[in-house]
């Protein structure tokens, strides 16, 4: 036969290695990828068009993009003062990615609704005309590579687009609204509440399996002291490094921003949103193992150090493509003002004139 | 290319391409036919020596542009056991469109009381055996001889030593070439730098097939030019850490470091910072970076 069914490769299988050698680097202390416990991989922000509205976030690997846009719709009629607020999540799939990632894809979904609709954007101060005019924002976020901890990737991507983005200026007469073009009056910030953050924290071991290590290693030590480390064969050495690899002080707890093969490696996932404030707005923890309130709070706490740094680099990249955008304008005008014959040397005041026109006209 | 009646081998990325029959012309006068030979790959062309007639030329496409490995006659390569079927069989994933299949008893002294007992997730250093018989693929007729494998055909991986000229040690003894790897990281890395890592340093590309494994403690030995392949990065590596890799052609290396009785978390901690050396080593292409890459990593 010229064509033979490909045989369905059990994933489980394939990374069964990596996982066991993961595990092994947790108990010695280490990440795989030589991580620090509390550091997340590099981060970068970046605004790709001179629009306003969309950005892209890429943290390692893992890269998703994010796109906010802003309507003027009727209202439902049971709540005429509330206007409309959704997010999406989509994923470009690989044929390596699980047949059930759509599952995954609509669980980072509703956890980004529940964490933002009603917390972060009030829907109450969207509306424009209870009954007959409300905005309605829509945030889309697609997954362009997944290497991992996507969840927290997305959400960065949608809090720095809505922190982002610009609605038209409003003028409200009676029942006319007049909705200002961007050259007319400046575009408006949406009414933000706070910016909450999530960081994804992957427990190491299960504590019980821990304690029930620690007490065994110890009643053995105390029954039979070893006489002298064990050398020959491979399976004698790889025997010998099992036991002799306990867990230790040094063994890692809880790390963030876990990677494709630590997330599968680790006992549970615990998922911390918290705002500028320093306030926790979200605690979601995944099905697995059980963990006590150290862990928690341990989590807590980093989440806390990571927010400020991450909303510095946010703000950041905002300032810079704000700066870039004025650039593609002032190269505007130079190519207008030479096409037009106008003078290099000009007043100030005419000069200033001019780009502050055009600089309407470019927002 | 070549002067007509030049006698050449090609290698693998090439293909002669099939022509018409000539057909007589009205003058009388034969007109002098000429080869074509079909590039499968995008990339650079490599002449080089024949490995048994050193007067002849051979012509190869040494990089493949594609990620996905195809599977080739008498290649070194790392396959992770998927499935156990019919307690006679194992599916192992070498990275190709379709899963290849490995006999339980085919390893060095293996029978059917004593053989390897492996599982799901294992990793076993192996090779592809040749096919046994010929195929019709697009009425193009492929002999046994030919090195590359038509990729709708079954692929068998073989852990026996003596076919490809390597001395049998049984699987039980410790000192075979293939056969299971116990810990270690597995790292997925492009199919160009693999065979990169695999070339000797100053040597021909054609005994690469000859080594399989190289063990950590291997010494610096010297070479000419300002490039060099991957391997020296390998032979850098074995001055500063012990470790043991297995390269395989189908982009999978296996690394492990080894223990010291001094210090129990050093397997981990070797095996972590030699893997993450040897994937961040990629674009490498000359002795000073290899150097400096080492250097970072185990300063000296």
């Amino acid at each position: 036969m010229l064509y033979r069914t490909a045989v369905p490769v059990p994933a489980d299988a394939l990374v069964q290695r990596n996982l066991e050698f993961t595990r092994t680097a947790w108990k010695a202390g280490l990440r795989p990828d030589q991580r620090e416990a509390n550091q997340l991989r590099v981060v970068e922000m970046d605004f790709p068009l001179l629009s306003r509205d969309v950005v892209q976030v890429k943290c390692g690997n893992t890269v998703a993009t994010a796109t906010v846009s802003c309507d003027l719709v009727e209202p439902s009629p049971y709540r005429p003062k509330h206007g409309f607020f959704e997010v999406h999540a989509r994923q470009l799939l690989h044929e390596r990615d699980p047949l059930d990632q759509f599952k995954e894809i609509k669980r980072i979904s509703m956890y980004l609704t529940r964490l933002l609709s009603s917390s972060v954007l009030e829907t109450e101060g969207l509306c424009v005309i209870p009954g007959r005019r409300v905005w309605s924002i829509d945030a889309e976020v697609i997954i362009v590579n997944n290497d991992g901890n996507v969840q927290d990737v997305a959400q960065w991507a949608v809090m720095a687009a809505l922190q982002h983005v610009r609605r038209p200026e409003l003028t409200i007469r009676g029942e006319d609204v007049i909705v200002h073009p961007p050259h007319e009056r400046d575009p408006v910030p949406l009414p933000l509440h706070h910016t909450p953050l999530s960081f994804t924290f992957a427990v190491c071991a299960n504590p019980q399996e821990v304690q029930l290590a620690v007490r065994a290693a110890t009643l053995r030590r105390a029954q039979a002291p070893r006489a002298g480390a064990s050398s020959g064969a491979n399976a004698d050495e790889g025997d010998g490094e099992a036991k002799d690899l306990g867990w230790s002080s040094n063994a890692l707890q809880v790390v963030v921003d876990p990677s494709l093969e630590e997330a599968a490696a680790a006992a549970c996932t615990v998922s911390v949103a918290v705002n500028g404030e320093g306030h926790v707005c979200s605690l979601e923890k995944a099905d697995g193992c059980d963990v006590s309130i150290a862990y928690l709070e341990q989590c807590m706490k980093a989440a806390t150090k990571l927010t400020q740094a991450l909303l510095t680099q946010m703000k950041e990249s905002m300032e810079a493509h704000n700066a870039k955008r004025k650039e593609a304008v002032r190269s505007q005008f130079l190519w207008a003002q030479q096409r037009h014959g106008i003078q290099a040397i000009a007043t100030p005041g005419d000069e200033g004139e001019h780009a502050s026109k055009k600089a309407k006209t470019e927002e | 290319m070549t002067q007509p009646g030049a006698v050449v081998a090609i290698g693998g990325g090439l293909r002669l391409l099939a022509q018409p029959a000539p057909t007589p012309t009205a003058d009388g006068a034969s007109q002098a036919l000429t080869d074509v030979f079909l590039s499968e790959y995008c990339a650079s062309l490599q002449r080089s020596s024949h490995h048994l007639h050193t007067h002849v030329p051979r012509y190869t496409v040494p990089t493949p542009a594609s990620r996905r490995y195809i599977p080739r006659a008498g290649d070194p390569v790392l396959a992770i056991i998927a499935r156990k079927v019919s307690q006679h069989y194992y599916y192992c994933y070498i990275g190709g469109s379709a899963l290849a299949y490995m006999d339980a008893l085919a390893f060095d002294g293996a029978t059917k009381v004593s053989r390897p007992r492996l599982v799901e997730g294992d990793v076993v250093y192996c090779y592809v055996k040749p096919r046994a018989g010929s195929s019709y693929v697009g009425g193009v007729h492929r002999s046994v001889a030919s090195e590359v494998f038509d990729t709708t055909g079954e692929v068998e991986v073989s852990c026996t030593a003596a076919e490809v000229g390597l001395p049998p040690k049984d699987w039980t003894s410790g000192e075979a070439a293939f056969g299971p790897l116990q810990g270690g990281r597995v790292l997925h890395l492009s199919l160009a730098y693999v065979r990169r890592l695999i070339t000797p340093v100053g040597s021909s590309p054609d005994k690469a097939s000859a080594q399989q494994r190289k063990h950590g403690h291997t010494e610096g030995e010297g070479g000419y030019g300002d490039e060099v392949p991957a391997s020296y990065l390998l032979q850098l590596l074995g001055c500063r850490v012990p470790f043991e890799v297995a390269v395989g052609l189908n982009g999978l290396v296996w690394v492990r470091g080894l223990s010291s009785e001094a210090d129990t978390t050093a397997a981990a901690r070797r095996t972590v910072a030699v893997s993450s050396c040897i994937s961040e080593a990629q674009y490498d292409v000359t002795r000073a970076e290899m150097e400096a890459r080492v250097e970072v990593y185990f300063p000296s």
